[in-house]
């Protein structure tokens, strides 16, 4: 009878082993897909229920967030879903790859409003180039004259880094 | 006089001679066969030893509150919570719930062990659908970082492939 009285005592002790095993709870990313049914939640709430899921950003951030939001609902079906295809793609990068691209297109946003539409336009004909042709508009000389030195590490960057359409 | 060891009659017959508690007839009857037997004579030998010794025995000194100390703990016990009666029963009357309680404890226990060690991600999915469901940051961070990478692909897919 003895030995049953040790089994409440050894299982505290496995228990407590577990608790101190357990890894910390970590931000682990959510899978892609699980990241596009949060966002099309967020869509379809009323908008003090949004808000109130928004709350905890500052004001800046929550007008972004829903801003993208608005434009990517506005966006006809087949365009969300090769969007979401594409991003689906680049979310299973490695994080490093995916972080040095999101750094281009901040700096390409950051770029003067009159100078990022030459720049997105020269973009996606890049991005719609076989490489050879790339290759060489990259090293012409009016791809030179064209764009600044910071423009065009923009392009060469975004152009390489990014998965094609 | 048959012998009550032998013929395992008249047992008792022993155990009054030893206790004194025999009448004297059959006392002097017994005495008379033990002179001839060396198994009753051995045996009467022993029990008379163990009642000496259980005569010598003297028992110790009971302290003079000793009732009332033990009145006190009775006490204390019955005013006691439900489960420190529980855990009193279990762990020194354990023949009173068999092997029942501990087992239920050691389940219980592992039961908790085991949910607390799965791992994080098998968490069932956050309702945002729920009005009281509140995301987590980082749950915002991942959803603001999907949305920037859908504007990028928004402005670098060509004109062309976005019709």
């Amino acid at each position: 009878m003895a030995a049953f009285r040790t089994i409440p005592l050894l299982a505290l002790l496995l228990l407590v082993q577990c608790l101190y095993a357990q890894p910390k709870k970590s931000n682990t990313p959510r899978p892609p897909r699980a990241r596009f049914n949060a966002i099309d939640k967020l869509s379809r709430m009323p908008p003090a229920q949004r808000q109130r899921q928004l709350e905890k950003l500052s004001p800046e951030r929550r007008a972004q967030v829903e801003d993208r939001l608005e434009k990517y609902n506005r966006l006809p079906q087949a365009q969300k879903e090769r969007l979401r295809a594409q991003t689906e793609t680049f979310q299973n990068l490695p994080p490093e790859r995916q972080e040095a691209v999101r750094k281009m297109f901040r700096r390409f946003n950051d770029l003067p409003q009159d100078r990022r539409k030459p720049v997105r336009e020269e973009l996606r004909q890049l991005r719609g180039m076989p490489e050879a042709e790339r290759d060489a508009r990259i090293n012409s000389e009016e791809f030179r004259n064209n764009y600044s030195p910071g423009e065009r590490q923009i392009l060469e960057n975004l152009t390489t880094l990014v998965p094609p359409n | 006089m048959q012998c009550p060891i032998k013929t395992k009659e008249n047992a008792e017959i022993l155990l009054d001679y030893s206790s004194g508690k025999l009448t004297p007839d059959l006392s002097a009857i017994f005495q008379s066969h033990m002179e001839s037997c060396e198994d009753c004579r051995a045996f009467s030998i022993a029990q008379r030893s163990a009642w000496e010794a259980l005569d010598a025995w003297a028992p110790m000194p009971i302290p003079a509150d000793f009732d009332r100390k033990l009145y006190a703990r009775i006490d204390q016990y019955e005013k006691s919570r439900w489960w420190i009666k529980l855990w009193h029963r279990s762990i020194w009357q354990s023949g009173s719930f068999g092997p029942a309680m501990p087992i239920a404890t050691a389940c219980l226990t592992l039961a908790v062990g085991v949910m607390l060690w799965l791992p994080v991600n098998n968490k069932p999915a956050v309702d945002l659908a729920s009005p009281q469901t509140k995301m987590e940051s980082s749950d915002l961070e991942q959803i603001e970082t999907t949305l920037e990478d859908l504007e990028m692909f928004r402005q670098l897919t060509p004109t062309s492939a976005r019709s």
